[in-house]
């Protein structure tokens, strides 16, 4: 499993997404500091609160078009006829893709946590302790691995689709709207909702109530649960043929 | 004893409406290189998919080195070396970047098998150029790299030689029977051209019309097919008259007004030449030939050819 892993990273080379996905990253960065400099801000901590609820917005669509992608990309090349040959199952594929998937997403929030301090001192918030930068870091980091949970569903869509892009990536696109659009309304119910609402609850949601984590776990969880227990006997039925 | 690497035994494929592949029974040994004859569509591809488990079976049975795949595909896989149709690599890697990929998935343990498989093949260890500027031939030849990086006791080349040069093919050629010959590797290869298998295989199973018209070993397929004379003469019809009334009954056939042949080798090529011209029939060519494996697939799948 773990040179499945290391094999994704290698695929991953001189591919044109890594590029794209950090040109998105810093327009949002600067589009979200211009703005911040103009209003007048409090302390350092609810200001990369409200960042990192911002930029954690912006995390399910790439890491769900990056599964898309990275998922397709063994169909559209024609290689798992290769890598079913080594063995490898298409089960072990698609855990080790979506490790991928979770690395990135670490490293993208891990770059964010670089960018909300040099936003910060931009808007002049130089209050940051020691403490807070750790408490940054560590929400940044949930944020990123709760993410990836988050959007087991869209992982299962695609495998269902065998890599349809189009289809998949429409399904990515709607599925993190609707979780964002609804933060307040869908907690418990969309697992990116709850995941949001957990995380960053009394800063970007009306709700904020504490007594509803435990349900918007659950609601991150049991899909989770559902997608490797499908996904398993997807493969299973549809063993051959789909494969070349 | 007659352990066979690869036994078949009336393996039928059907997609929806459509059979794919017919009750094919074949028998690959160790050693010697089985080569899998017919056209486009014939069934070959299929064959081979459902010989490495890429596709269900829809009736028959398949004992991969005397053991059916279900189940120990961690132990047989590594033992098989494969290309199925077109090579499949990541076209934003270069050559040996892929052939690492597969490297390490399979746990290889020698550090050298990517410089040896790409030396074999003749691509060149750590080239800057990416897969997806590869040419045909060099995909092709990847993809026997691939094939052969591991050692595999039994290589399944589904038309490894398409789009490779001449060159190129009959430095394969030479590498799979060294394989075979000195290492004692099973090869099951496939083809739509006749020579080439003629040319590479000890064994040989035709298919056509997704069914297997002939199983044989090359030697016997060969003992099989006759010697003839073959005649080209300026009228074939004055020269048969004339066969006649000096052999009676000698077995010939005439292909058109100026080529005949006699199947009788008894004759002597001299001695009819001479009758020939002194009753004024002339005679441009004469030679002994022997029935092509050509001729004989006309025969046999009732006059289409194989290849
Ligand atoms: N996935 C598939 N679905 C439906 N029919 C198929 C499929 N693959 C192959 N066939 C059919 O099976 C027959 C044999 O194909 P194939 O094994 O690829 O032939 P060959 O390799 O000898 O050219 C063909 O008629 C082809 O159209
Ligand atoms: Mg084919």
């Amino acid at each position: 499993m773990i040179s499945l892993i290391q094999t994704e990273i290698l695929k991953f080379r001189r591919q044109k997404t890594g590029l794209i996905m950090a040109g998105v990253m810093l327009l949002f960065w600067s589009g979200i500091t211009f703005w911040a400099y103009h209003v007048p801000q409090g302390d350092f901590e609810s200001f990369y609160v409200r960042y990192g609820g911002y930029i954690a917005m912006l995390l399910p669509f790439m890491i769900g078009l990056l599964f898309v992608k990275i998922y397709h990309a063994e169909y559209q090349n024609d290689t798992l006829k290769g890598l079913l040959q080594v063995p490898v199952t298409m089960y072990q594929l698609f855990f080790s893709k979506i490790f991928f998937v979770f690395l990135m997403a670490v490293i993208i929030m891990l770059v964010n946590c670089l960018l909300v301090i040099a936003a910060a001192c931009i808007c002049g918030v130089t209050d940051m302790e020691l403490h807070q930068v750790v408490m940054l870091i560590k929400l940044f980091f949930l944020a990123a691995s709760g993410m990836v949970f988050a959007m087991f569903p869209v992982f299962l869509v695609t495998v269902f689709v065998s890599g349809n892009t189009i289809f998949s990536s429409t399904v990515c696109f709607i599925y993190s709207l609707m979780g964002i659009i609804g933060v307040s309304q869908f907690a418990g119910i969309h697992p990116i909702s709850s995941l949001l609402n957990i995380l960053f609850g009394g800063q970007i949601s009306i709700t904020g109530e504490k007594s509803i984590n435990l349900v918007c776990a659950a609601d991150i969880i049991i899909p989770v649960i559902m997608t490797a227990v499908i996904v398993e006997i997807f493969y299973m039925v549809k063993r051959g043929d789909r494969f070349k | 004893m007659d352990e066979y690497v690869i036994e078949t035994e009336q393996l039928t494929k059907v997609y929806g409406e459509q059979t794919a592949v017919d009750a094919v029974s074949i028998h690959v040994k160790k050693g010697r290189i089985y080569g899998l004859l017919g056209r486009n569509g014939a069934g070959k591809t299929t064959i081979m998919k459902m010989v490495l488990g890429l596709t269900s079976v829809t009736s028959g049975q398949i004992k991969v080195f005397g053991k059916k795949m279900k189940g120990q595909e961690k132990k047989i896989y590594p033992r098989i070396g494969a290309i199925i149709e077109t090579p499949g690599f990541y076209p934003n890697l270069t050559g040996t970047e892929n052939l690492e990929i597969f490297a390490k998935l399979r746990g290889t343990s020698c550090p050298d098998a990517v410089k040896n498989a790409l030396e074999v093949v003749g691509l060149p260890y750590r080239d800057k150029k990416l897969f997806s500027k590869y040419s045909l031939g060099m995909k092709q030849r990847l993809g026997i790299a691939n094939a052969i990086m591991h050692d595999p006791e039994l290589l399944i080349l589904d038309e490894p030689i398409n789009g490779l040069d001449p060159i190129g093919i009959a430095e394969i050629r030479n590498f799979l029977q060294d394989l075979s010959k000195e290492r004692g590797k099973a090869i099951l290869i496939s083809s739509h051209i006749l020579s080439e298998i003629d040319l590479l295989a000890d064994d040989i199973g035709v298919i056509h019309n997704v069914r297997l018209l002939e199983e044989s070993s090359m030697e016997g397929l060969r003992r099989k097919n006759q010697k003839y004379i073959m005649f080209r003469v300026s009228s074939t019809a004055t020269a048969a008259q004339i066969l006649e009334q000096k052999y009676g009954t000698v077995k010939y056939r005439i292909e058109d007004d100026n080529a005949m042949r006699i199947y009788d080798m008894s004759v002597d090529i001299s001695v009819v030449n001479e009758i020939f011209i002194t009753n004024g029939v002339g005679v441009y060519e004469s030679r002994v030939c022997d029935e092509s494996l050509e001729d004989y697939f006309k025969e046999i799948t009732g006059g289409v050819g194989i290849a």
